[in-house]
């Protein structure tokens, strides 16, 4: 065997337990699911998926539950852009000097390395309607009926929201930060050399440099935004009266909830083809911003 | 050639690798060999058979005092008790384990229509296989609602229902007296009455409204169906019941609003030990914190209330309750005789550690008595024993509905709708029996 052979095999066998686990946990299951969203199947009921075409998808668009879980979805892709605008601004501010300059790298960072549910339990406290924080203080300022936040379905969404918009700031801040450190002084030291303000400086030199990490963080915060799930389960279960569905929370409860599998599954896969067109959008719109 | 020989030697390896760890993994949990079936599984003469029950009681709460009881007395039979979570995810992981050959001999089911289901699924043995225990003789005329196909695929070995838990000291503040039979109207009178700045006159186990609403129906049908079979839940008391609660949360603040109570999650036994609700609308399983006056020290007695009707004269409601905790077991166990052999001791003699945590037994060969005398040692004078026993011993008419599970928890969502005054009550009638009759209607396909 040749030295270049052997390189290969070596390689092969080092991502091997990977790509094992990648088929047995990932690529069989959902090749499976692919084959049970055209079928009728109820799990742990002992009887076999049954073939029904595409009927699950005409149920779907009849399903009023999954219009709302769409509408629902739509609005978590909000909070990307805004914690991504907050991270860069952050991250600008703790990229100079400043005081307490790695104490608060870390403060804002701490929501990415703690436990989803663990915050979603902080934001649970903060947003209790009778005793909790924010409406302690929304009190004190005069209004006398703060928004009740997850325990109304006018507010529950916007509380979601913020939670959402907090929760990336963090990691978003960080990749900038990175990003900010491998900017070339000399670019910025000519600009402010010709009598750029910080403003400038800001709109029309900082935020092109690092327009590839901006749009790394739009792909993977819209994917991770559509696919949101574990925050919004443990405080809301969806609720209340539905306002909280999102697409991954409808499928979760179709599955897991009321076993119907065949329907998840279509659930799934249309989930799977909103976030391969938002992706493919970006993709292609990417030519007209991103500076590389 | 050497090439080839190098792959097939990797790809063994990797093959053998996992399956190695797979064997490492399942070396400490023999159960699976053992008790449930498993091609080419033997096991010696002299091992003893080993068996394991799932249950959602968390087992320092009598479960592993019970085969531990067993265990000692049976050396050639011993069990292990499993525990899982009685909700969506624990019953999705007992299923899960049903299916897939995991080591489940016997399992406890909590609700109708999951017992329904596995049945149905081929997951629980026909106990009419068993000639030696008259089901009906030995739990009385409850146990017929556990008959499927007029088969028992379970033993229901507790008597259980839901009633209302009251703080005794705020009650004779108020000078109001225990309520023996009372209406919805009287249960908000006495809530009004009881709160306070720091106390809610009433706290209630998630979605409990559906309790008076479900009892008004049962009677009539099981399904809380019509005679025509459309749902019955668009009627004036179900109007009145949402009613009484809406104007409890929003007009007398005596009860915590519903949805702030779901997205906050209280922990409502230990609001109802700490003083800070004065009466508490759940099941008997609040025994395990009423009980543990180590870990939960209150001043006050407890005493107990039935179940209000929506109204006080009402003649055909049907209290929630009834005999529960069905013991089912699992066709593939190869221990079937065992299985058998444990149940049968179970319901008429061990799940006697139970009683602490209020699991009152269900059979009729069981020493009451004892059982009553183990719930209430060392803690008798903090409740007022009279009330508990007229509740939980008394002559109420006791019923679980058949609701099937996927209108309960779409009718959540109904519910929080109607307590977030976004329906009014008389909408929330009509929404909540259109949900019924969509499933009605896709079951009946």
């Amino acid at each position: 065997m040749s030295w270049m052979k052997r390189q290969r095999l070596v390689g092969y066998v080092f991502i091997a337990p990977n790509l094992i686990g990648m088929t047995v946990f990932m690529l069989v299951p959902a090749l499976f699911s692919f084959y049970l969203m055209f079928t009728d199947w109820v799990f742990a009921s002992g009887q076999p998926p049954r073939f029904i075409g595409l009927d699950n998808f005409r149920m779907m668009v009849r399903d009023d539950l999954f219009v709302v879980s769409v509408k629902n979805t739509l609005l978590v892709l909000i909070p990307v852009p805004i914690s991504i605008m907050l991270g860069f601004l952050i991250a600008v501010m703790l990229n100079n000097r400043t005081y307490l300059q790695k104490t608060l790298r870390a403060f804002f960072f701490a929501p990415y390395f703690t436990s989803g549910i663990a915050i979603a339990f902080v934001w649970m406290v903060l947003f209790q309607p009778t005793n909790g924080p924010i409406n302690a203080f929304l009190r004190s300022v005069g209004i006398s009926e703060p928004p009740l936040w997850f325990a109304s379905p006018d507010t529950a969404m916007y509380a979601v929201l913020i939670m959402m918009t907090a929760g990336g700031i963090g990691y978003n801040m960080i990749i900038y930060l990175a990003a900010l450190q491998e900017l070339s002084s000399e670019q910025l030291e000519a600009a402010k050399m010709d009598g750029a303000t910080f403003g400038q400086l800001l709109r029309l030199i900082i935020f092109p440099l690092v327009s590839p990490t901006t749009f790394f963080l739009m792909i993977t915060g819209f994917i991770g935004s559509i696919k949101s799930f574990g925050m919004i389960y443990a405080i809301t279960q969806g609720g209340p009266g539905n306002s909280t569905t999102v697409f991954s929370i409808f499928a979760y409860k179709k599955a897991f909830n009321f076993y119907e599998m065949g329907y998840a599954s279509a659930v799934s896969w249309t989930m799977f083809l909103i976030i391969l067109s938002i992706t493919l959008i970006q993709w292609v719109g990417q030519k007209k911003w991103v500076h590389y | 050639m050497r090439n080839r020989r190098w792959m097939i030697a990797g790809l063994a390896l990797l093959i053998a690798l996992p399956l190695a760890l797979a064997g490492c993994g399942g070396s400490g949990d023999s159960n699976q060999m053992e008790g449930t079936t498993s091609p080419g599984s033997s096991t010696a003469d002299s091992d003893p058979i080993k068996l394991t029950l799932w249950g959602a009681v968390p087992s320092e709460n009598g479960p592993q005092e019970v085969v531990d009881n067993w265990n000692k007395q049976n050396p050639d039979i011993q069990v292990e008790y499993v525990r899982f979570v009685n909700d969506d995810a624990g019953n999705l992981k007992l299923d899960t384990a049903l299916i897939s050959s995991q080591p489940v001999d016997m399992y406890v089911t909590y609700d109708y229509s999951l017992y329904e289901k596995r049945i149905k699924a081929g997951n629980a043995l026909d106990l009419s296989k068993f000639s030696d225990y008259d089901v009906d003789a030995k739990m009385g005329e409850g146990a017929a609602l556990w008959k499927v196909d007029d088969k028992y695929y379970g033993l229901p070995t507790q008597k259980g229902l839901s009633f209302v838990w009251l703080n005794k000291d705020m009650l004779d503040a108020k000078g109001l007296p225990i309520p023996t039979e009372w209406g919805l109207d009287e249960f908000r009178d006495y809530a009004a009455k009881l709160k306070s700045d720091h106390v809610w006159g009433l706290a209630q186990s998630d979605y409990y409204f559906n309790v008076p609403i479900n009892g008004s129906l049962q009677k009539q049908s099981l399904q809380l169906t019509n005679a025509d079979g459309t749902s019955a839940f668009d009627n004036p008391l179900t109007v009145k019941t949402l009613q009484v609660y809406s104007d409890m949360m929003f007009t007398d603040k005596s009860l915590m609003p519903h949805t702030e109570q779901i997205t906050s999650k209280p922990a409502l036994d230990q609001m109802f030990v700490k003083g800070e609700a004065a009466m508490l609308f759940s099941t008997n399983q609040i025994f395990r914190t009423t009980n543990n006056i180590q870990e939960f020290p209150r001043t006050f007695k407890v005493a107990a209330a039935p179940a209000p009707k929506v109204n006080k004269d009402q003649t055909d409601y049907i209290n929630a309750g009834g005999l529960g905790d069905v013991i089912s077991i699992n066709p593939s166990t190869k221990h079937q005789e065992a299985a058998w052999k444990f149940m049968k001791w179970y319901a008429d003699e061990g799940m006697l550690p139970m009683a602490a945590g209020g699991r009152v037994p269900s059979s009729k060969d069981f020493p009451v008595d004892e059982a009553v005398a183990l719930m209430f040692k060392g803690v008798e004078d903090t409740y007022d024993l009279d009330s508990i026993k007229r509740v939980m011993f008394g002559d109420l008419p006791l019923g679980l509905s058949r609701l099937d599970r996927k209108t309960g928890t779409e009718q959540q969502a109904i519910y929080d709708k109607v307590f977030t005054q976004k329906l009014s009550p008389e909408e929330g009638a009509k929404e909540l029996a259109r949900v019924h009759n969509e499933n009605l209607k896709a079951l009946s396909k």
